[in-house]
């Protein structure tokens, strides 16, 4: 025992020239190690996470395996999981989120890349035209759809005045079973591709110089540069943009309230609104609790997947 | 402590105080939770939460407390969530569709109790049509408030453009379709005007069917009655979809309920048909003259069914806050209070008694639109679905007719399917159907 023990010993390790740091024993470092001094910081967000999240995870699948009777919620087993798989709207519904989540994923993708590239130029007054793009993520989505209702109100709607202008057929847009979804695809797309974009934007701005010049000097082409040069540099970012697209589009509900309602004849019902018919409109909760369940399960092997597969080949420099 | 010593009195003073007002405290005034919703256009909830301030302004041992839930959905779903948990509000206006669900969770209790009391209404002043979903088992479960029904609204000024009474409106089917192919204006292959527009909605399809002969759901007390497949239902659905494809006086596609009264207003289309809680807000807003009428009748002559909220009082909140519920329904339902609120809203005065009284005695004659839906109701009945998962075998039937509007089914597919569905969810909830 040493009579004035020092918290950390430097030793010199002779053959190799390196610094070696060793701790001993004291109670202050005990504590460090242990990490218990990073629990008590992270307590706060473990309490929310526990409250909003864990509690109504657990909450959600006991719910799923019981049904309404009266008052009470008995026990029925799978029987919601049966009825959600056998309910004839149920196939609508996926088809429609699907369509949102495979084409909300490649429009933000491509489209958020593109238009950041647009918004990269080196322009005078280049702050004038990234502003309409990226004014859009300021509104709330329910002021948009509003005005969109109008857009597409299929007889006092601009949209079919500029077609009657330009001696087209008119469209029904939302109220036509063809075009009511793409329809509420494309406010969605407007109001969200300059928040995708922003992120390419700001990737973008963080590419090395150097490589782009010495590239351009060795005559490369536009398209090589953003496929061997911008596409790989900006793949973390690709990355990211495609988990929250994922994630924002099967969380788009507010506009499908203010444009159709799920309509005409479910077009454009898509999971989450599903889940808000069954549990609030009619008070199916164990219905509604399957629904989410798969749900939850879907993001959750998304989110997996993405980590093993995406992450070993985004590019981190 | 001596008996004379002023401790002693000051703490004879003190527990004497106390006992005073721990007295007065168990005379406070007792406070109600009222929900409501709001279901139509215009500034209701203001008008609703002056009428509880007058309330509360003049009793002092009841209390309400207004409490504004959004509209009926996100409301019952709010009322219900509330009775499952042990904790529900002491009085709420829900639908007075609602009411099988509502017994079935044994969350309301029946008032006949209450309007044979010391405390009485005159039950029988309220009109049939809106005590028909307002009764069962015999029982009255709800007291009628904002109740409504369909009418038809129409632009006097293009009746006079086209050459037609703008003082008659079209009183039949075939009178619809002749007077809406003279009130349409094409401007090459675009119309411009349409003659009349029925929303792909099941409040108003259930209309047609009544006009056809079939109500969709049962008039008496049955909660397991859905008649979506006869003859009659699938010919009022047929009507409407000749309305767009043989006649072409209807706009093909969905015709949601909500965009109706923007098309009316900017003149798109001539004739709609809209709840009369709409009347309010379209005649402020129409650039022209509004003209209203019955719906137009079919082979089995006029017909309507009728919408809306009911009070209700909750169980498990014992009977003293239950009988302080009452005395807050009995003055909303006041002939003057609920004719003022027939004004400010445009809700149908539910009684006969407030049409007789001021201050709706004179706004009736001075706004002859107004008395519209109450004489219709003479024609009016129950409304559609009063049944075992109601708000479900709606959304299902306007689905349905949504299929038909936008040329994706016929009305005998699109019908047979819903009534399928329908039953389905009948069996479910514990009905018995015979095959």
């Amino acid at each position: 025992m040493k009579s004035a023990p020092t918290q950390f010993d430097v030793k010199q390790s002779q053959g190799e020239g390196r610094v070696q740091v060793t701790r001993s024993f004291t109670l202050q470092s005990a504590v460090q190690n242990s990490g218990a001094v990073a629990y008590v910081f992270l307590l706060p967000s473990l309490v929310f996470l526990a409250v909003f999240t864990l509690w109504p995870i657990v909450s959600v699948i006991w719910s799923s395996f019981r049904t309404r009777q009266g008052r009470e919620q008995v026990f029925v087993a799978l029987q919601n999981y049966e009825r959600l798989f056998t309910d004839p709207i149920i196939q609508q519904v996926l088809k429609n989120t699907l369509f949102y989540v495979t084409a909300g994923v490649g429009f933000a993708v491509i489209g958020g890349l593109l238009l950041a590239l647009l918004l990269n130029q080196g322009l005078r007054n280049i702050g004038f035209f990234r502003f309409p793009f990226l004014a859009t993520i300021a509104l709330p989505m329910v002021s948009v759809a509003s005005i969109w209702l109008f857009l597409y109100s299929p007889r006092v709607g601009l949209f079919n005045e500029i077609l009657a202008g330009l001696g087209l057929p008119l469209s029904n847009w939302l109220n036509g079973r063809e075009l009511a979804l793409p329809a509420l695809f494309v406010v969605y797309l407007w109001k969200q591709l300059g928040y995708f974009a922003l992120f390419y934007l700001a990737a973008l701005q963080a590419l090395p110089v150097d490589v782009l010049e010495a590239a351009k000097l060795d005559g490369i082409t536009l398209w090589q540069q953003l496929r061997f040069i911008i596409w790989p540099l900006v793949s973390p970012t690709t990355y990211f943009v495609s988990t929250i697209s994922v994630l924002g589009a099967l969380q788009q509900i507010d506009h499908v309230f203010v444009l159709t309602t799920g309509g005409p004849n479910n077009a454009t019902n898509m999971s989450l609104f599903y889940v808000y018919e069954q549990g609030f409109k009619y008070f199916n909760i164990g219905t509604a609790s399957a629904m989410t369940v798969i749900l939850l399960a879907v993001l959750m092997t998304m989110a997996i997947l993405q980590f093993v597969y995406l992450e070993r080949r985004v590019h981190y420099d | 402590m001596s008996r004379d010593s002023v401790m002693y009195k000051l703490l004879v003073i003190v527990i004497s105080i106390l006992l005073l007002t721990g007295g007065a405290s168990a005379q406070d005034p007792i406070t109600l939770q009222f929900f409501y919703p709001v279901g139509v256009a215009g500034p209701l909830a203001q008008a609703i939460d002056s009428y509880v301030a007058e309330f509360n302004a003049t009793h002092d041992d009841i209390q309400v407390e207004p409490i504004f839930t959004g509209n009926y959905t996100e409301n019952m779903a709010r009322a219900q969530a509330a009775i499952m948990s042990g904790q529900p509000p002491d009085v709420a206006i829900l639908l007075s569709t609602d009411l099988y669900t509502l017994v079935d969770m044994e969350g309301v209790i029946p008032l006949d109790d209450y309007i044979n009391s010391d405390e009485p209404l005159d039950i029988d002043d309220f009109f049939d049509a809106f005590m028909s979903n307002s009764t069962s088992a015999g029982q009255v479960w709800g007291i009628p408030w904002q109740r409504s029904t369909p009418i038809l609204y129409y632009n006097k000024d293009a009746f006079i453009e086209v050459g037609l009474d703008p003082e008659t409106p079209p009183a039949t089917w075939d009178e619809l379709v002749e007077f809406g192919k003279q009130l349409v204006v094409r401007d090459g292959d675009k119309v411009t005007r349409w003659g009349f527009e029925a929303a792909a909605q099941f409040w108003t399809y259930a209309n047609f069917a009544i006009q056809a002969g079939q109500h969709l759901g049962s008039l008496g007390d049955d909660p397991c009655a859905v008649y979506l497949d006869t003859p009659e239902a699938i010919e009022a659905l047929t009507f409407l979809r000749s309305l767009q494809v043989e006649h072409e006086i209807m706009p093909d596609g969905d015709l949601p309920w909500r965009t109706l009264p923007a098309d009316f207003i900017a003149g798109a289309t001539a004739m709609i048909i809209h709840s009369t809680g709409s009347l309010s807000s379209l005649l402020a807003d129409v650039p022209f003259d509004l003209g209203t009428g019955f719906l137009p009748g079919g082979s089995a002559g006029y017909g309507a069914n009728v919408g809306g909220g009911n009070f209700y009082i909750m169980a498990d909140i014992g009977e003293e806050r239950q009988d302080a519920a009452w005395t807050f329904i009995n003055w909303m339902v006041r002939p003057e209070q609920i004719g003022q609120w027939g004004i400010d809203s445009g809700y149908v005065a539910p009684r006969a008694a407030a049409w007789e009284t001021e201050p709706l005695k004179s706004y009736a004659a001075e706004v002859p639109q107004a008395s519209t839906a109450r004489f219709q109701l003479e024609y009016a009945v129950k409304e559609f679905p009063a049944t075992i998962a109601g708000p479900e075998i709606a959304q299902i039937t306007q689905q349905a007719v949504q299929a038909v509007y936008t040329g994706q089914l016929t009305p005998e597919e699109a019908l047979l399917s819903a009534q399928e569905r329908s039953n389905e969810l009948l069996v479910r909830g514990g009905c018995e159907l015979d095959d």
